[in-house]
Order: C-alpha cells, then structure tokens, then sequence
C-alpha cells in the first residue's frame, strides 16, 4: 500500500508536562521515526507501524499548543508529540491514521504484514522523490474541503483502499497547481456589507442595549473612522482598558443613531475620549486633500468649482425654485450624516486591502492596519507613473468607441522563449532540406521551395489515408447511430428534448447517479492508465479496480432497478453509455487476464525444456 | 489672445454676464459665429447672469469696503490730489470718452447699459470721490433697513426707486451710473486687488441695474427661507425675470449664433423664451446602428400601488419601499453601473435614511456598492472616482444623485459606468418660491406662455438631461426608467426629446416593477449579443461621407 511519508518539527514529551525536545518526527508505512535535534538530549525513537494502535489529537483551540498522542500495543507504552501549530499537526495526524487503518486491513485481511512492507519497498522510490510537504498536504486538504463531489470519490476510492492517494493526486495535478498559483494571485477584496454600522440589539424587556462586536468589524470601523483607530492606539491599553474603549464607543453610537445629537455633544464635553468618536474627522479631512489631486480629470468638479463665478456671494439668484438651501454647507462644522458615512464605507471597501494578518484580536489588527497605512502612503509618494495614468486616462474617456475605424486584425505577438534555439533548429532544418534537394535554402526561390513543400504536401497526404485513426465505414456507422440516437429521443421525447433528462429525475436519484458515473470515470481512467501490465504492482493495481469497478456495477443495477417505475426508462437509457463503458473495461480485463494465462501456460510448457525464462516475461 | 485663436471654448458667463463679458469677449468679432453648446438651460443662466442677491454679510462687508476706500480716498488726497481732480474732469465729458475704460465695442462690455447713458456725463452728485462714498453709504444704509423686515415684500424696481428718491434722497440717474462710477475710482485708487472689494461691487452692481431697467425684474425680500422657515437669513434679491435681456446683445452682435442640446426640446418654446426668430430650427433624429436605447415609464410598484414624489405622496412609506424594491431588483439584474436621481437633496436625504432603515440599503450593497453626491463638490469629485473604479474592477456600483445637481449637468455616465438610469419622480420646481412666482408671472403677461406648460417643460427637460447621461455613443447601451406614474399622461410625456420618444415604446408604458425587470433583463440579453458595426446604408455606425450626402439630399 503507498503512502507518501511525512515530516514534521515536534517535540517530544516525556510526560505531558514536559517542555519537550524539539527534534523531526517521520511517518511512513513503516512506522514512526522521532529524531532530535540535538543528538545528546534524547534518543532516537523508533515505532514499528504494526504496534501502532491508536492516537489522539488536542481540539484545535486558538493559543493552545497542538499535541498529538501516539499509543502502542507494546506494554501500552505512548508518546506524546508537541507541534508548531495546527495546521503542521494535520498531514502528521493523516498519516498516522493511514497507518493504523492499513494496519487493521493488514490484520483483517489474508495477507500478512511482509506483503504490506514489500509493497512499501516497491513504492518507495517514487514516494521519496515527492516528499509530501504540509503545504502540498494542506493544498489538498483544501481543494477536499472546497469541492464536496472530490471529497466523496476521494473517501470512496482512498478511504476504500482501491487507488493510493499519490494515483489520486496525479490526475489532478492542474487542480493543485491551480490552488497554488491562486493563492498568489488573486487576493480577495472586502465585503461590501456596512459591518461598521453596528446595530444595537434590545432585549425587549429591560432598557439595556448589547452591541457584537467582532474582529471583522472592528477592522472595518478602524478603516473607516481613523479617529477611532488613532484614539485607540493612543489609549489602550496605557490609559484604559479595552472593554472600557469600547464601551464609551458603542455609547457614542448609540447616541448617535437614536439622533440623540445634544445628548451626544454634551458627554462629549465632559468626556474627552467621547469626543474623539462625535468630532470631525480630521485624518479624512488631510488625505481627501491628497486624493482629490489623483482623480480623474474628467470628472474633477471642485477644479473647475470657482469657474462659474456664480458661485461667488451676491451673484445669481441666491433662491429660487430650482435651487436649494446651502445652509448644509456653510455651517461651519460638517455634520455626520448617513450620506458620509456610505461614501466613506464605499471608498474603503474599494481601496480594500485585508490584512495579511489573521484576524483574532483588536490589537494585532490595529497595529496590522496601522502598518499597511504606512505602506500605502510610501507607496503613494513613490507612485511617479500617476501622471502618466492621467494623461492615459483622458485619452481612453475622450476616445468615442463608435467614432473609431473597424480595427486592425488583432493577432498574437508570438514569444520564442528562446530565440537563439528556435533560429538555430530553424537553419538546421533548412539546411538538411536545401541540401537533400540539393539547394542552399539561401539560394532557394520561392517557386522551388513552393514545389518542395507541394510535395511534401502529397507525401503526406497519402500517409494519412493508408493510415486513417478509425476505419471510414466505422466511422460512419457511429456517426448514424449516434444521429438517430438523438433523432429517437428527440421523438420519443418531443418539445421536452430541449430539458436535459435529468433535471427530470428525483433529487436524490440524481444525485446518486451523478456520484457513481464520477467514480466510475475516475476508476476507469486509472484503471485503463495502468495497461500494459508491465510489472506486479500494476497488474495488482487493475485487479483492484477491476474488483471495485465490478463492486460499482452491481451497485448501479441495483440502483437501477430499485428506481421508481417512472424514470427506470429514462435512467437506463443514461447509464447505457456507463455500461457499455465498464462492459468494455472488463472485456479488456478478462482478455488481458486470458491472454496471460496463456503466456503462462506456455510459458510452463517453455518452462520444462529451458527454465532461464526471466521473470519479467511472465507478468507481461 | 482670443484674437489669434480660432476655436475659444470658455463658459456661457464670460458672453452673457455682463460684468466679465466686457473684459474678456470685446475683442470678438462680428464674423465669429457664437455656438452655445448643452443650451437646454440657457434660460437660466440669462437670468443668472443678470441677478443680484444681497444678504446681510453683503452689507457688512460694504460698510468696511466704503471705510477702506475712504482712507484711500485721504491717503490720495494727501499723496496725490492731482489724481482725483483729473478723475473729475474726465467724468465730466461722459463715460464714452473715459481712457481707462473705453473700447469700440463698448455696448458689449456693458449690455446692461442702453447706448445713451455712455454718451452722458456722471451725475454732479458722485462726480467727487468722497461725495460718491457718502452716496453709497446712504444707499446700504437704506438697504440695510429695508432688509429689517418679518415679512416677504416683492416690488418693482420701478417702486424702489421711487422709495429710495423719497427716503434717501438717491435718484434713479444716479444709481444707473453707479458700477462705472466704482470702478473708475477703484482705477483711480490704484487699487489692484479688486476681490477683497466684491462686496461694494455687489451693491454697485445692484444699484445700476434697479437704476436702469424698469420692465423685467422683480426686488424680492425674503426675511428666511421658505423651506427652512426657522433659520432666519434675510436677503434681498434683484431677480430678472427675462432671460432675453442677457442674451440680446450677443443676437446683436454676432451674425450666427447656434443653440444646441440633446435636450432642446420642445423646440420651439426657446426662441419665445429668448425672445429671438431662429432663422433654422430643425430637430435632427439619431441614427442608430440597433435598438440601443430602452426608456420605460414605471408607475406602480411590485405591489402594483402608484409610485409618485407629488407632494402628497412622497414621503408615503409604500412609496419609498417600492422605489426601493425597484433599486434591489436592477441591481440585481443590471451589470456594472447604475445610476440614480432624485428630485431634490432633501428628497434623496429622506430617501436614504428611510432606505437605511428599512434594510433596503443593506440589501443593495451586497450586489453593488453604493455612492451618493453630497452638496460638498470635493467629497462628490472623490465618490464619482471611487464609482468608477468600482465600474471598472466589476464590483459594480450605483450613484445617487439629483436633478439640477453638478453631477446631471456635466458627468457621463457612458458605457459601463451607467447601463441603467432611474429618474426617481418629476424633477419639478419648488412652486412656492417667491422668484418662480414672479417669472411665471412675467412669462405669462409677457410671452403668453402658460404656467404649467412652463413648469412642466422645465422638469421634463431636466428629467431628460439625467437619463440622457446614460449613452455616449452608438457603441454604448443603456436603459432609463421613469419612475413616476406622471410620467405615462401625455402632457409630461410629450415633452421628452425625440430621441428619446423614439424609443420609448407603447409596450414600456406603465409598467410596475416586475415587468420593468423582465424588460431590463430582456434587453440586456440582446445588448449582450454580438452585432455588425457596419449595418446597413444609414444604420451603420460610422457614416461615410457618401452617406452624409444621401442624407442631407433627402
């Protein structure tokens, strides 16, 4: 049975309050291997996997150390393993359950435990030249996770002991690699759901309000009231605690929405913490400042504000129908409106950078967000193409689509990864042609290279047909089967053909059948991936899956057949094609075993008169 | 320089204000051919360009502007007593032969003055500079006090006049030459930094005009705002009523003028506004390569009660929550950009707040995010960017704005930026306002245009400059809802423009939300599909010069 081997940091605890020795814990068919660090503090430890029994893991709690206890068989002895974190612990703890459950199926089974270690021997190899990482383990771990249909085949075909998870991995080694290129590529922005504007809740009986606050949130108020974020830097935990910050917090807010606003002012006048929340935010006021010299152009109004100089005082109508108290403005002192505040929201949603730190408690997440701040402003006084940027950007908004000519035929520059080569090869090539028509190709005009390639055209032309990939009249002969295939269902079913027929079907049935034609698919890729049998691992192999494939059949009849008497039509007409397919696997099996047996009896028949067949033959 | 440019693109003031047009236009000649570009409002700048509103602060700055030319005044007599007397002589024999301000244009450097007060010598009573102060004094105290009033009082120039001869001994003639008289001792002051004297020059401005039009103008003196009645901010405010006064002297100067807009319309109340013959009027219909446009009028809501913002309706809670159901629908269904106007800033503020509350807010950002304009011109500048960006990067955003507002009039919503508007009521006037009294009234007896045929065209035409910020080119789509149940009686309707009407189909009347909705979806379907640029003869996106002449032949 394969399986990659694990290794992870851990240290080993003697007793469970131990400190530890840190050394490399390694799992792999074999069993576990524990060797330290430093060679003088402690022995190497070496667990056969047979007399591996059991292990048990610590709840994965935030700030609690991640342990994982190991017991054995032999005098009930068990180890105890201290990890960095959580997330090194899981490929170690996987592993470790791959053992104990190939341990009980060795025992459970006929075949003793040399026929797992030989096994092991033979995969070893290509385990060693993969090592698992946690990274990849964790990649995996991952995809499972997100893709619910992979984590069935997965259980099904893993879990069953019918494919290795290396065979697993192969297929899919775009979906991992997909994982990983994506998780540098693309960041995800914040959600656009205003977390900032807390609402209290009541409890309807007494008059006390409760506000949640959550780490989520209070980075969103920090990005979007920097008052508060500067207060709080200032404040906790020097002055006061931080239940006591955010108490005097969701005050403010609180007599802020129930449009307390006198309220509000007159605690804010005798509480100067208050009024860091209710004042003007000035931070906001500077960096609109800074911004509102990089917007658009064309869309800039406050620079071409003072260009009708109607705005000036005593000219124009000051009042009429059409226009509007300015009062809003002129008073001075902005007032907080809910306008603001979407507008401000909107904005940081928009700049949205999420903190590369996890969120867990408010502190990390203000100094976090005080950090990315500062690089954003660094980033600012570097960004020189800005103006660059503009000038682009009114060239694209002064551009009319439609005022433009049709465009150039579009085309894809071609990149040579390596021009030197790729001329070089291209020389080669022209020189063995010029000099097998006895031409330099310097020399060739185009009319002879045109009657060279002509001819070569011809050439290979004729190749194809002496050598066509199917038969025509096989060809054909599909072609029409599938067409009235088609056409039979069509008239069968009537208008409803345009219906896929299995959004006809029950839920659950679909679902189900949906689930065996994956495995099906997956059993027959690998199943079809190891011909030709060249060596016992893989004949092994297709036994296997032969065996599941079968088991898979017989449960699909069933299903069959147990299907309401409405769709049993229906379903058999769908999984047609799925048996034929198997249909076709097994043949192929039962042709390759009797091809074998074959070999074998003649082989024996061989055998009698000259023994020094080599071995190799015989499983071929 | 504008002698040696060929094309001057400047704002309508620096033509029709009298005030700049005599500095920056007189070098314009005759041949130049005037083209007011977007002149759906020309109406209304006229008549900003010739209004004076004077509130309290006006006046105090006056009284220390007069204070500060006084001391000039003794600092010159002092220095150089020369100056001054020289400054009489001259105003003795007449504005026109004046050095400092004379050009050979000058009825265009000042339109507001009829040719013969040019030729007249300055009244004996301001001639001298100090007595000039003691004029202008007077004449703020005099305002001052008029303006110490409970109640609203409107009158005729003509009545002022006639009270301010009788109360403060100031005659009309006078008054007329009092913007010359300032600035010719502002020159003669030396004085250079003309802005710190804004507020006198407002007074001056206001005294030649009450001095100098008898006909066209209304004084009104409102203690507060109508709207805000607790606020007190008195204000006088000298209000033309006649948009074609303004605009006069440039149908005089100039051999062509063009007026253009998308939103014109109906045509022909503008040259009866403007008081002009047009010697062409033709409304030209839009060639389009496919059905690119999709206006609606909705007027019920998903629960099929009429949606309006009449007065008696608007602030009606199933009002705001269909408005609102119909938002969360588009955004839904509405890629990218959308769009949203309001009648008014205190309408979009109720607005939002009911919105808030009732959770529809919330519900809108989950698909887009959402930016509003506010009064505040930077904070709007920076939401229309960060709006764009968010087009941009396919987060998808929706603006709210208002009719009338900065963002209507000079902001493209174009491509993606806006595949939908929704006008969200009738952008009507606030009818009760003193001066739209007293300019319908003036249209009424002057021009025989019906007050409701003004107000609604004034509306209409701004309900279609907003949604008309949706399509830039025939490369562009987009769709406008009308969401009004006036919108679908003909007399609103009507008044659309004809690119517009064209478009507006009898199947997309009177919808209510859900309809709306399989409309939108219906249409952005076919947007979506690929379409051939070249079209057929005049369909085509861009036309050929062959085809051009095609057209102009038919």
């Amino acid at each position: 049975m394969e399986m990659a081997a694990v290794t992870v940091r851990a240290k080993f605890l003697a007793n469970p309050k131990d400190v530890g020795v840190p050394g490399v814990l390694m799992i792999n068919v074999q069993g576990l291997k524990w060797t330290p660090n430093d060679p003088t503090a402690g022995t190497v430890l070496d667990v056969k996997s047979s007399f591996i029994t059991s292990h048990q893991c610590s709840k994965e709690v935030p700030n609690k150390k991640a342990f994982m206890k190991v017991t054995t068989d032999v005098e009930g002895r068990s180890y105890m393993f201290e990890f960095q974190n959580y997330a090194e612990r899981a490929p170690a703890r996987d592993a470790l359950s791959n053992v104990i459950a190939m341990n009980k199926a060795g025992a459970g089974g006929s075949a003793p435990t040399p026929a797992s270690a030989s096994t092991a021997a033979l995969v070893k190899p290509a385990s060693s030249g993969d090592q698992l990482d946690p990274a990849e383990m964790g990649r995996r771990m991952k995809l499972l996770q997100q893709d619910p249909d992979l984590l069935k085949l997965h259980q099904q075909l893993v879990g069953g002991n019918i494919l290795s998870e290396v065979d697993f991995w192969a297929t899919r080694k775009n979906l991992l690699e997909d994982e990983q290129s994506g998780v540098q590529k693309q960041r995800t922005g914040l959600r656009s759901a205003m977390l900032a504007d807390v609402r209290p809740l009541t409890d309807g009986r007494t008059n006390k309000v409760t506000f949640n606050l959550t780490p989520e949130i209070i980075h969103q108020i920090f990005a979007e009231k920097p008052a508060v974020h500067r207060a709080f830097l200032e404040k906790v935990p020097s002055k006061m605690t931080e239940s006591a910050f955010w108490t005097k917090y969701c005050r403010a807010e609180y007599l802020y929405r129930t449009n307390n606003r006198a309220a509000a002012l007159a605690e804010a006048a005798e509480d100067e913490d208050l009024a860091d929340f209710t004042r003007d935010d000035d931070i906001i006021a500077k960096s609109v400042k800074h911004k509102i010299q990089r917007v658009d152009p064309t869309l800039d109004m406050a620079a071409d504000l003072n260009d009708d100089y109607l705005s000036l005082p005593g000219h124009g109508v000051l009042r009429d129908g059409a226009k509007e108290s300015v009062e809003m403005i002129e008073g001075g002192n902005r007032t907080r409106t809910i306008i603001h505040d979407i507008n401000r929201h909107a904005a940081v949603v928009l700049e949205g950078t999420p903190l590369d730190t996890e969120l867990k408690d408010t502190t990390t997440v203000a100094h976090a967000l005080e950090r990315a701040r500062l690089k954003d402003a660094t980033n600012e006084v570097a960004d020189r193409g800005a103006d660059k940027r503009r000038t682009e950007r009114i060239i694209s908004m002064t551009e009319m689509e439609d005022l433009q000519g049709p465009p150039s035929s579009s085309f894809v520059p071609l990149t040579i990864q390596d021009p030197r080569k790729y001329f070089d090869s291209q020389q080669a090539a022209g020189f063995e042609e010029g000099s097998a028509t006895g031409l330099t190709s310097m020399s060739a005009d185009s009319a002879t290279l045109l009657s060279v390639f002509k001819s070569q055209l011809n050439n290979f032309q004729a190749g194809r047909h002496r050598d066509p990939a199917i038969a025509p009249d096989l060809a054909f002969k599909i072609l029409t089967d599938v067409t009235q295939h088609i056409a039979s269902s069509r008239h069968t079913t009537g208008t409803a053909a345009e219906r896929n027929i299995l959004d006809s079907l029950p839920r659950a049935t679909r679902d189900e059948l949906m689930q065996h034609s994956n495995t099906a698919n997956e059993l027959l890729r690998h199943f079809w991936a190891a011909y030709p049998l060249t060596n016992k691992v893989l004949a092994e192999k297709a036994t296997r899956l032969k065996d599941a494939m079968a088991q898979l059949y017989s449960r699909i009849q069933s299903m069959k057949e147990s299907a309401p008497a409405d769709v049993r039509h229906q379903l058999s007409r769908l999984l047609q094609p799925l048996f034929q397919t198997l249909d076709a696997a097994f043949s192929h099996y039962e042709g390759e075993a009797a091809k074998k047996a074959e070999a074998v009896k003649r082989a024996r028949i061989a055998q009698r008169p000259n023994l020094n067949i080599p071995l190799d033959e015989m499983a071929s | 320089m504008i002698q040696f440019a060929n094309v001057v693109v400047y704002n309508y003031q620096y033509l029709l204000d009298p005030k700049v047009a005599g500095i920056i236009s007189k070098e314009m000649e005759k041949e130049c051919v005037v083209v007011f570009d977007e002149a759906h409002n020309i109406d209304n700048v006229c008549i900003e360009a010739l209004s004076v509103n004077i509130r309290q602060q006006t006046l105090d700055g006056a009284t220390r502007n007069l204070s500060q030319v006084t001391q000039l005044i003794e600092k010159s007599k002092a220095t150089d007593a020369n100056r001054l007397r020289q400054e009489y002589s001259r105003l003795v024999e007449g504005l026109a032969q004046r050095g400092n301000l004379a050009g050979t244009d000058t009825w265009l450097a000042n339109p507001a003055l009829p040719q013969d007060i040019l030729q007249e010598a300055v009244p004996g009573n301001i001639r001298r500079a100090e007595h000039f102060v003691a004029f202008l004094k007077r004449l703020v105290q005099y305002i001052k006090n008029r303006m110490i009033t409970e109640k609203v009082e409107s009158e005729s120039p003509v009545s002022f006049v006639t009270a301010l001869q009788n109360q403060a001994g100031i005659d009309q003639k006078s008054l007329k030459f009092c913007y010359d008289r300032l600035h010719s001792l502002l020159l003669t002051l030396e004085v250079t930094n003309t802005d710190e004297f804004m507020y006198i020059q407002t007074v001056c401005d206001f005294a030649t005009l009450v001095g100098t039009y008898t006909r066209g103008f209304t004084i009104i003196i409102e203690p507060y705002d109508e709207r805000m009645p607790n606020i007190p901010d008195p204000v006088l405010q000298l209000s033309c009523l006649d948009s074609s006064l303004a605009i006069k002297p440039v149908f005089e100067k100039f051999q062509s003028v063009v007026i253009t807009s998308g939103t014109l319309s109906p045509i022909d109340l503008y040259p009866r506004l403007l008081n002009f013959h047009p010697v062409i009027s033709n409304s030209y219909k839009m060639t389009l390569t496919r059905d690119c446009l999709c206006p609606m009028v909705l007027t019920r809501g998903s629960d099929q009660l009429p949606v309006s913002t009449k007065f008696d309706m608007r602030s009606d809670p199933g009002v705001v929550r269909n408005y609102g159901r119909l938002l969360l629908e588009m955004v839904t269904a509405v890629p990218d950009g959308i769009v949203c106007f309001f009648v008014s800033y205190s309408y979009m503020d109720g607005i939002v707040n009911s919105w808030n509350e009732m959770g529809i807010l919330q519900e809108v950002m989950q698909h887009k995010l959402v930016f509003i304009e506010t009064q505040d011109v930077v904070e709007t500048t920076l939401a229309l960017d960060n709006y764009r960006r968010a087009c941009d990067c396919g987060r998808g955003a929706v603006f709210f704005s208002v009719a009338r507002g900065k963002v209507a009039e000079g902001i493209d919503f174009d491509r993606h930026y806006g595949r939908l508007v929704i006008m969200y009521g009738v952008p009507f006037q606030y009818t009760l306002s003193r001066i739209l009294r007293a300019r319908l009234e003036y249209l009424r007896e002057t021009f025989q245009i019906k007050e409701n045929d003004f107000l609604t065209f004034d509306a209409v035409r701004q309900a279609a400059q907003c949604v008309g910020r949706v399509i830039r080119s025939k490369a562009d789509y987009g769709m406008m809802i009308f969401a009004d149940k006036r919108y679908n009686r003909h007399d609103k309707r009507s008044k659309l423009p004809g690119w517009i009407l064209s478009h507006l189909r009898e199947a997309h009347l009177n919808l209510s939300t859900d309809m709306s909705v399989h409309i939108a979806r219906e249409f952005l379907r076919r947007m979506a599909q690929p379409y051939d640029k070249t079209g057929k003869g005049l369909n085509a996106t861009l036309l050929s010069q062959a085809d051009l002449e095609k057209m102009e032949k038919k």
